[in-house]
């Protein structure tokens, strides 16, 4: 079935369709929910509610070529994950007084934190994918949503500082010390598995 | 390398993306059908039925410990209810009264193999004659509304003495019992079924008398009639005083504490607590096995032992438990479960008073507890979980061994197997 035959199937409640498009394409949106949860039980759940809006909001998408419907699906598992911090942040879990809480080492000063040697770019792609999912997934929550924001989604400072109802600057300082993190973390695994 | 990071347009960070844009995550095989289900069922959004479910469970799990903990829980101010026995002897003379449920002896006796024994319950609703079979027992304990100036007595002076003096506790007030007789209206009542386990006879005499154990002194008090045929009797506690109202019949003046055997400690338990270091693996994202540290404080305020003084046992135990638990609602930073498990504990330390006590044996207990968790992390969390336990294999006296002394040790446990729990702790899990 193609794409657009696909999602006019889905579209006009097409039990058949529902399914093929649930077996084509969960287990990535399930990877996108766990690169913003990191708890592989929230992401499943989020999985599941996920599709249910998907399969309910089908008239709202419009077929603009190949790979716009996996845009469009994995567009509302963030959206559907950021409301999902956003609830916890409003239960006082996951931010604090309006901001990320710093999670990890916030006594490096940012100066020094610009200063993270970038990992070789060549020997990231030698890297197991799961091991990078490892990383991300175990990033302080507020380093990894900005993160996800930033690098996957490329949202601005600005429009992640309104989604997630933070300042630009903390915003920019979590991309900093997710970047700094990571990049750490990769270098180390590069160096102990001599790539 | 470089040392410049320009945001979003450094290499490896778009290597990186590439990397794991395409990354799949394997989901579970009924998740289809559980999908399926919801959208032709008409069920509502997982995540909300979860929370909805999982507070409906905790709420309902909550509620029933609470409904069936009672059940469980003896009442220690009814402990003592419950048959009583009587002994009378050939004059058909009451000559004691025990309580048998209470020391699990017969703590007043006859040494005549002729007496007999009746056996009433508390309401004194029921009479019935047992014979008795020749036993040595202590016969040192007197029925006496005032022990301890009794026990002073020669027992030449154990005629009923219509002087003795009854002490009122709160007014300190002295009345003969001439005095008390005269007005039992006014004191009915006053203290209704205050312990429960008040017990009476109506015998055919007028007088009032004490007695002793002692078979040379006997009462003046003689069966009026076969304990089978009295009629239900009415029991007015008048402060400690036991009482008929029928004129014509004796009043036996009882102070049920005086029933117990000299120097027996009581004991009253406070709520064990208990804090663990709990170390979970997760077999499933709903279900986990557990083991442990858990450290119990045991503490009972005895009285009894020593005299006019009240002193403290504390009771340490270290245990450790095994568990299975069921994590009906695991969001982020929450956990509600419910579990079960046993717990196997061994008393490090023990004190009552300035002594020092040794409890040797290993208790093992049974347990089912709700439980409720802050994780801080993925691997730490703080937990808060009360429960029920049951204790195995308690001596049917509820003691778990002897002091020094002689006296029984005891702890809410050994008496009541069937208890509530509260425990909290730090859980690592993995």
């Amino acid at each position: 079935m193609e794409e657009q035959e696909l999602s006019d199937g889905c579209r006009n409640g097409n039990r058949n369709a529902r399914r093929i498009l649930y077996e084509l394409y969960a287990e990535h949106m399930l990877g996108v929910c766990m690169r913003y949860i990191g708890d592989k039980a929230t992401a499943q759940d989020l999985l599941h509610d996920g599709f249910i809006k998907i399969f309910a909001s089908f008239d709202k998408f419009t077929w603009r070529g190949a790979g716009s419907l996996k845009a469009w699906l994995s567009r509302i598992m963030v959206n559907m994950a950021i409301e999902y911090l956003r609830k916890e942040k409003n239960s006082g879990m996951l931010f604090d007084d309006g901001r990320l809480i710093l999670q990890g080492d916030n006594t490096v000063k940012e100066e020094k934190l610009g200063l993270y040697s970038e990992p070789d770019a060549d020997k990231i792609n030698l890297i197991p994918q799961s091991v990078i999912m490892q990383y991300i997934e175990e990033l302080p929550l507020g380093y990894r949503t900005v993160f996800n924001l930033f690098v996957f989604e490329k949202k601005t400072h600005k429009e992640i500082a309104d989604m997630l109802g933070i300042n630009e600057k903390s915003s920019s300082s979590q991309l900093l010390r997710a970047k700094s993190t990571l990049a750490k973390r990769i270098n180390e695994y590069i160096k102990d598995n001599e790539i | 390398m470089s040392t410049s990071p320009k945001e979003n347009k450094e290499e490896w960070l778009n290597r990186l993306r590439d990397s794991v844009s395409d990354y799949k995550e394997s989901v579970p095989n009924d998740a289809w059908q559980k999908l399926e289900r919801q959208m032709y069922g008409g069920k509502m959004q997982f995540l909300t039925r979860r929370r909805i479910y999982g507070g409906i469970s905790a709420v309902a799990a909550i509620v029933i410990i609470f409904l069936i903990l009672p059940t469980f829980i003896p009442d220690s101010n009814n402990k003592d209810k419950g048959l009583q026995i009587a002994v009378v002897n050939n004059n058909e003379s009451v000559v004691a009264i025990a309580d048998e449920i209470k020391s699990k002896k017969i703590i007043a006796d006859s040494n005549h193999k002729n007496d007999k024994r009746a056996i009433v319950d508390n309401t004194g609703d029921i009479a019935k004659e047992i014979e008795v079979e020749k036993e040595a027992y202590n016969n040192e304990v007197v029925l006496s509304y005032n022990k301890q100036e009794y026990n002073k007595q020669e027992p030449n002076k154990q005629e009923p003495n219509k002087e003795e003096k009854i002490e009122e506790k709160k007014k300190e007030k002295e009345l003969t019992w001439e005095e008390y007789l005269q007005q039992p209206q006014q004191k009915e009542n006053k203290k209704q079924n205050k312990d429960g386990n008040w017990l009476a006879f109506s015998v055919g005499n007028n007088g009032v008398g004490t007695f002793g154990a002692d078979n040379n002194v006997k009462p003046q008090a003689s069966m009026e009639q076969s304990l089978q045929e009295l009629p239900p009797i009415d029991i007015n506690p008048v402060k400690d005083i036991v009482m008929f109202q029928r004129p014509s019949f004796l009043a036996l003046p009882i102070i049920v504490e005086e029933l117990k055997l000299e120097n027996e400690p009581e004991y009253r338990h406070k709520q064990p607590l208990s804090f663990g270091i709990t170390f979970g693996k997760n077999i499933s994202s709903k279900f986990t096995v557990e083991t442990g540290l858990v450290y119990s404080l045991l503490i009972s305020d005895v009285s009894n032992l020593q005299k006019n003084k009240t002193v403290t046992q504390t009771l340490h135990y270290l245990g450790i438990p095994v568990r299975f638990n069921w994590n009906f609602i695991n969001k982020n930073k929450y956990a509600v479960y419910t579990g079960a498990g046993v717990l196997i504990e061994k008393c490090i330390y023990g004190k009552i008073g300035d002594e020092k006590l040794s409890v040797k044996s290993v208790q093992t207990s049974l347990n089912f507890n709700v439980g409720a968790q802050y994780k801080f992390n993925k691997t730490v969390g703080i937990y808060f979980e009360p429960g029920l336990c049951y204790y195995l294999g308690m001596k049917d006296n509820g003691s778990l061994g002897e002091m020094k002394n002689g006296n029984f040790i005891k702890s809410i446990h050994s008496e009541h197997p069937f208890g509530f729990t509260l425990q909290a702790g730090l859980r690592f899990s993995f």
